[in-house]
């Protein structure tokens, strides 16, 4: 099999390895959440995720690439134990949030989930006006003031650039809005509680193109304050909005390494073969 | 005959003989709701509204009945909606298909569908022999026994029906699940758990055999709860079968004032479904 | 979420370690309340079976086994058998059966394949807004309408046509009282329509439009689809649907009650005024004073839940296995 070409990336590609130049290895963000030896097993003996060790780090963008069934939205959802909700499944390794490993018995799932927000692939505002999307979050752990509260929804909207198409019908239910706002407004709902760590389960692939380039900006100016992990099928935007790139396969995690190098000069044969589309 | 004439021979007298069915199936619907529009409607009057019960001979409405049947349906559906509703989540969102879930969802069918006089047996072992009278109490808890299983079961269809991804979703902001059912799930619920409780209602306010042996009668205007209420079904049943004529009479018209609430009611909740999945 | 106490977790303030498990704690109350309210329904239904079997217990015990098969009921000499009343109730649920399932099929396969399109909705909608009007006004229609027609016209002809054959002849003779078995069954029949109408109506919907398509497109007439590919199809829910209806028929008190004559004595005549076991309760129990004849009534209370339960069972068991299809 031959190795790609590096000398002619395509577009995509070409602006994010322009970007990561910037990036030098010592300027590098602390790591905020750090995986260890995590296994994720059904009980019926399927084993989904097999040992998977990386790390994230902060206000830093780390998408998780790979075929489906890969293993890649599983890793996410034990990020914010969103698999508790449901019965039996097995789960060992740690998952350490500032050193502190989350998946310990003793944590408290509310609390955690606060901090690691997440977004899902299908839009999911709820049956109530767009502030009170908002404002419903908030009030889970914060009492606040009206005045601080209309604060708190307008830099929210503001922050996902949404606030100048909805600021007129606030007070209307936000299931009336397009795809594309109704995700946005999902975005604004998980920041406007304030968390560290964002999760973003294939968040465009539902969407239009034009919503999708939307979104696709706004995780790039959400990437300055948060630690982000986004899962995607869609490899351009990996490339466009990460920093570092995880390929995942059969619930291994086969390389971890900068997006640029991932893209470019993959060291796995895997790798190559998964992002120049001869499989997958 | 060849094969295809015999075989459109067939066609025709399959579909003359279905079509004869649904005419004549639909005939002895129409007629029994036109005698009960004809007969309800020559009762009809200010009078049945605002004129207590009468003696034979006399004249008189349905006033106290009628006030009772609202009584009574009124305080079945104030018990039965919020167990209803919290069962139904229970039986949706907690149990997770485990066995004992799964039986108490075949029993609660099995209640839907019981006889209610059956029901009428077990409230007057249970309400009536040990308080030794019979009540308007008596009555709205059988009515409201029959209520619950219906809200319950509705509200089971109507949460199945929310998207998980909502409840993913809630979860993920840090809410714990009686924040996400009461503020998210619910609502996306609504309207569905409403029209379940509107069918209940419509249900529950045309039992008769229940209230036979639980709220009785009485001739009289009464709002002591814990004395005999007259109601629409009983007045109706005792009415019809006397030999008088301003009775049966009065019969009729309660018949078409129950009916036509009746069907206002499930009108109502169709429109409401309706409007759910547009 | 069973979770262990948290408060040895490093990196969390006490005031957050109470806050958390004010949470954890509303959370468990709500669990808790809704637990209680599933739990309450089957309480009740426990409830209503020993109800009935205590309060059943001075029959069983005075009359034993032979109470199901024995025909006298005798309020005055205190003896009691249950055998006319499940009779009736059977055969007054038989005939509803037997001429409520051909025309509600009719009028099912009228408004799915037959009826044109902008009847279908008005008419299907009639039919689920009749399934709910309660049974007393059936049963109002027919005492007043029905049982006089069965008398002068119809219960006349019947014993002048088919009276008059050998064999089935004595289900039809006796005087005409217009009240009785047969009139107790067309008026169950009537009743159970629209309900097994729109349950048959609704299985038949369930039928993939492309099966139905492509069988048109082989070239099938309408009855051809709804012979070989609408029933085989929905075969079970069909059934299914039946034993509900069944089950309402079986059950039924105010529809029955008004026409069946309270007789109890079982006569070979369809004609005849007979009772059923839930028409025999709202006509007796209020009067029943003697304890014995209370214990009967609710004894015949407790067979009407066995034979209930068992049809219920049924058609929970087939209408279960057509959604796994």
């Amino acid at each position: 099999m031959n190795m790609p070409d590096a000398q002619t990336p395509t577009h995509g590609f070409e602006l994010q390895a322009q970007a990561a130049n910037f990036v030098q290895a010592d300027t590098l963000n602390p790591v905020k959440l750090q995986v260890k030896d995590l296994h994720f097993k059904y009980q019926n003996g399927h084993e989904v995720l097999k040992g998977v060790n990386l790390e994230l780090r902060d206000k830093t963008v780390t998408a998780f690439i790979g075929p489906s069934g890969c293993g890649k939205s599983t890793l996410l959802r034990v990020f914010n134990r969103m698999y508790n909700l449901y019965p039996g499944q097995v789960v060992t390794g740690e998952v350490l949030l500032d050193g502190r490993n989350i998946l310990s018995n003793s944590e408290d799932l509310n609390r955690l989930r606060s901090k690691v927000g997440m977004v899902f692939q299908k839009p999911t505002p709820f049956p109530m006006t767009i502030y009170e999307n908002i404002a419903f979050g908030i009030r889970l752990y914060e009492k606040i003031s009206k005045a601080e509260m209309n604060n708190r929804v307008e830099s929210a909207l503001r922050e996902t650039a949404l606030w100048d198409e909805v600021k007129d019908k606030l007070h209307q239910s936000g299931l009336g809005l397009s795809g594309g706002q109704q995700q946005r407004l999902c975005i604004a709902r998980a920041v406007a509680v304030k968390p560290e760590v964002l999760l973003l389960d294939e968040p465009a692939s539902a969407l239009d193109p034009i919503s999708t380039a939307k979104i696709e900006d706004l995780i790039g100016k959400l990437a300055s304050d948060y630690c982000i992990a986004i899962v995607t099928h869609n490899m351009q935007q990996a490339a466009r909005t990460s920093l570092f790139t995880a390929f995942m396969y059969l619930g291994d995690v086969i390389e971890f390494d900068k997006t640029e190098t991932i893209f470019t000069a993959p060291k796995q044969q895997r790798t190559n073969d998964y992002v120049t589309g001869r499989f997958g | 005959m060849s094969i295809a004439t015999r075989r459109y021979t067939t066609n025709r007298v399959a579909i003359g003989l279905s079509v004869a069915a649904a005419a004549f199936g639909l005939f002895f619907l129409a007629a029994i709701l036109w005698t009960l529009f004809w007969n309800g409607l020559s009762a009809m009057g200010p009078s049945i509204f605002l004129k207590m019960t009468p003696p034979p001979g006399s004249d008189g409405g349905l006033a106290n009945a009628i006030f009772g049947s609202l009584v009574m349906t009124l305080l079945a559906v104030v018990i039965a909606t919020p167990i209803g509703i919290m069962a139904g989540t229970y039986l949706s969102e907690y149990s997770g298909g485990s066995k004992i879930g799964e039986a108490a969802k075949f029993i609660n069918d099995v209640l839907l569908s019981a006889p209610s006089i059956i029901v009428g047996l077990f409230i007057y072992a249970a309400f009536v022999v040990p308080f030794g009278h019979f009540s308007a109490w008596s009555g709205a808890i059988a009515l409201a026994v029959i209520a619950l299983p219906v809200i319950n079961r509705t509200t089971q269809d109507m949460l199945a029906l929310v998207p998980n991804a909502l409840r993913e979703a809630s979860a993920a902001l840090g809410s714990p699940r009686w924040k996400t059912m009461t503020m998210v799930i619910y609502r996306s619920a609504r309207s569905g758990i409403l029209t379940g409780v509107l069918l209940a209602i419509a249900r529950v306010s045309g039992e008769t055999a229940p209230l036979l042996f639980t709220a009785l009668n009485n001739q009289y205007w009464s709002t002591d709860l814990n004395a005999p209420m007259s109601n629409l079904p009983v007045v109706i049943f005792q009415f019809a079968m006397s030999p008088y004529d301003d009775w049966q009479r009065l019969a009729w018209g309660g018949a078409l004032i129950i009916t036509v609430a009746i069907l206002a009611l499930n009108i109502i909740a169709r429109s409401l479904a309706g409007r759910r999945s547009s | 979420m069973a979770m262990t106490d948290a408060a040895s977790a490093p990196g969390v303030s006490p005031s957050d370690e109470a806050f958390a498990r004010r949470l954890r704690r509303q959370d468990a109350i709500f669990v808790n309340l809704t637990w209680a309210s599933a739990t309450l329904v089957v309480v009740v239904l426990l409830g209503v079976l020993i109800s009935l079997l205590i309060d059943a217990l001075p029959a069983i015990r005075a009359f034993g086994l032979p109470f199901i098969w024995n025909e006298r009921w005798s309020p005055a000499k205190e003896i009691f058998g249950a055998a006319a009343p499940i009779y009736g109730t059977l055969v007054t649920s038989a005939i509803a059966m037997v001429i409520g399932i051909p025309v509600s099929f009719g009028i099912a396969i009228f408004l799915t394949e037959i009826c044109p399109q902008p009847l279908r909705r008005p008419i299907g909608t009639a039919i689920e807004l009749l399934a709910g009007i309660p049974s007393i006004i059936y049963g109002l229609w027919g005492f007043f309408v029905l049982a006089p027609i069965m008398q002068t016209s119809v219960q006349p002809f019947l014993t002048d046509t088919l009276g008059q054959l050998p064999g089935i002849g004595i289900l039809f003779s006796g005087a005409p009282y217009g009240i009785g078995l047969l009139t107790a069954g067309i008026v169950l029949a009537i009743m159970i329509l629209p309900f097994i109408t729109s349950v048959t109506r609704d299985v038949f919907n369930t039928v993939p439009v492309m099966l139905r398509e492509s069988a048109y497109g082989m070239g099938m007439t309408t009855w051809e689809v709804v012979r070989h590919i609408i029933i085989p199809y929905t075969r079970l829910g069909l059934v299914g649907g039946i034993m509900l209806g069944l089950g309402r028929a079986l059950g039924e008190t105010m529809a029955v009650t008004f026409v069946i004559g309270n007789s109890h004595r079982i006569a070979a005549s369809l004609l005849s005024p007979a009772t059923t076991i839930s028409a025999s309760i709202a006509n007796e129990f209020a009067e029943a004073t003697e304890g014995l004849y209370t214990s009967s009534l609710v004894a015949l209370g407790l067979i009407l839940f066995f034979i209930t339960f068992s049809v219920l069972a049924f058609a929970k068991w087939l209408l279960g296995r057509t959604e796994k299809f």
